[in-house]
């Protein structure tokens, strides 16, 4: 569970099972020797490893999500901030709008975000 | 130790010439299109690929040949010396041994990094035409020599994408795939020269100048700039294969884009004259002298004790005593046995010789001089055999 990290390939491959899942895994074989070129074995593999880092679960076959594809991300989005930016939100934000300013659009939307995790909290 | 390994050392020293040449040769040309100077690598493969003797008597070259035959007999006479102490068993040839040794370690090497590296590509998916994109490579390499793949990292930036393949396509242009590997069997025959070694890192390297030249051919100042910037971002590992994979950032990045950004320019008639210079220079490397065939001498022995043969005088008193006046022409060649006693030198001679009626007759003479070929005391000719066929 610690390295929620995905390569930008495994991020396609887990992206082809959150639009259909559940799914046998023979099904997804077929997907992916079709799309990539894949050979059994290797979607296999792969698929082992996304379900030991904790993203699905293969039950003798059928193929299921242990998390949403916008709760990975969410996940994986504070894991990315808390290694490099060390937890700092603001620090991420400044680093991610280049010192640059934010556009109206961006402003709007942060602050409703704010507004809406200020009256949750 | 087997012929066949003392020819290869003998060849290797022959080849190591003509690379110390050529790495010279490579430093005063640098300013030539890096395409040519492939060409002189190719002559080094060549020679090492073929342990023929280029002779003529107008040549520089010291003598391989008795290298290699020096070797032999200092293997031999181990051989001999181990064959009598110990049963046949232990009677190898170290020589023969070593090398496959180290022939199979470089060639068992290369084969596992070439898997490790088949390996790390399973998980790469199609872009498009034979351009694949994977997770785990950092930098894009050509891999396949009948069907080659361009892999490339899947983080590569879209804008770098014409430059890498204009790169790797070059390579597949040259044939370099093939000429690499080539160059690998070789390096590996040829294990234990440091000097082929070189070549083969320094070949690598120029096949990489090459494909930059050849791809930046068309470019003007400012794709060249672009081409630059993708081989910056790709320069993060440089981590290479020796087999049939040429990566897109192997040999120094700095080099490399200088070369791009600053095309050294080169006049028809220099390359020219180069070309004439680099023949005649390594064609004088390549030429060895003409060794003498080994004839074998008319035997002549040298023993402590003389093997009893009548004297002249013993001779004048046996039947064998014949004419002198019989001897005619002479028919056949001379066979002369000189057997020395001390400062005494007895020289018998044979030969065949037919008189004016067509008899054949066996002749023998026997001369006896002193070391220097001084005659002694008079007895200096006389016929001590005479047998009628």
């Amino acid at each position: 569970m610690s390295e929620l990290q995905l390569g930008i390939i495994e991020a396609k491959f887990a992206d082809l099972i959150w639009e259909r899942e559940p799914v046998t895994s023979s099904e997804l074989v077929r997907v992916c020797a079709e799309r990539f070129q894949w050979k059994r074995t290797t979607t296999h593999t792969v698929l082992k490893r996304l379900c030991d880092k904790g993203l699905f679960e293969n039950n003798s076959g059928t193929v299921t999500a242990k998390m949403t594809r916008d709760a990975f991300y969410t996940r994986h989005s504070r894991q990315y901030v808390a290694s490099t930016f060390g937890g700092s939100l603001p620090a991420f934000l400044t680093a991610f709008t280049g010192g640059g300013r934010l556009t109206e659009e961006e402003r709007v939307e942060l602050l409703a975000l704010l507004d809406r995790d200020g009256g949750d909290q | 130790m087997s012929a066949a390994i003392a020819q290869l050392m003998e060849n290797s020293l022959r080849s190591g010439l003509l690379i110390l040449a050529v790495l010279l040769l490579r430093a005063v040309l640098h300013k030539l299109p890096k395409r040519n100077l492939c060409m002189l690598w190719t002559a080094v493969w060549l020679r090492l690929a073929l342990p023929v003797a280029i002779r003529s008597r107008f040549s520089i070259l010291p003598n391989w040949t008795s290298f290699g035959q020096t070797l032999s007999a200092v293997n031999d006479g181990q051989q001999l010396t181990t064959a009598t102490a110990s049963s046949p068993v232990h009677d190898m040839d170290w020589g023969l041994t070593v090398w496959i040794a180290g022939l199979s370690s470089v060639l068992l090497f290369a084969l596992i990094r070439w898997l490790l590296l088949k390996r790390k590509v399973r998980e790469a998916i199609p872009l498009r035409d034979r351009l694949w994109l994977c997770d785990w490579v950092e930098t894009s390499f050509l891999l396949g020599l009948f069907r080659p793949r361009i892999y490339l990292p899947s983080d590569t930036t879209e804008s770098d994408l014409p430059y890498i393949v204009a790169h790797e396509t070059a390579h597949l242009r040259h044939g370099d795939p093939w000429r690499t590997l080539a160059a690998f069997l070789l390096t590996a025959i040829y294990w234990f020269s440091p000097l082929v070694w070189i070549a083969f890192f320094l070949y690598r390297r120029d096949l990489e100048l090459a494909c930059d030249e050849r791809a930046c051919r068309e470019y003007d100042a400012d794709r060249r700039a672009a081409y630059v910037d993708a081989l910056m971002r790709a320069a993060n590992s440089t981590r290479s294969v020796w087999t049939s994979s040429l990566s897109f950032s192997a040999a120094p990045v700095k080099k490399r884009a200088l070369a791009v950004l600053h095309p050294p320019k080169c006049r028809r008639g220099v390359v020219f004259l180069a070309a004439i210079v680099s023949t005649s220079v390594l064609l004088c490397l390549t030429v060895e002298p003409t060794v003498a065939e080994f004839v074998p001498e008319p035997a002549t022995e040298t023993m402590e004790e003389p093997t009893v043969i009548p004297s002249a005088d013993q001779a004048k008193e046996t039947d064998l005593i014949g004419d002198s006046s019989k001897k005619e022409d002479i028919l056949s060649g001379e066979d002369t046995i000189r057997l020395i006693q001390g400062e005494e030198v007895i020289s018998i001679t044979e030969f065949i010789s037919e008189d004016e009626t067509g008899n054949a007759y066996l002749t023998f003479t026997a001369e006896r001089t002193t070391r220097n070929g001084d005659s002694i005391t008079g007895d200096d000719y006389s016929e001590i055999g005479d047998e009628t066929e």
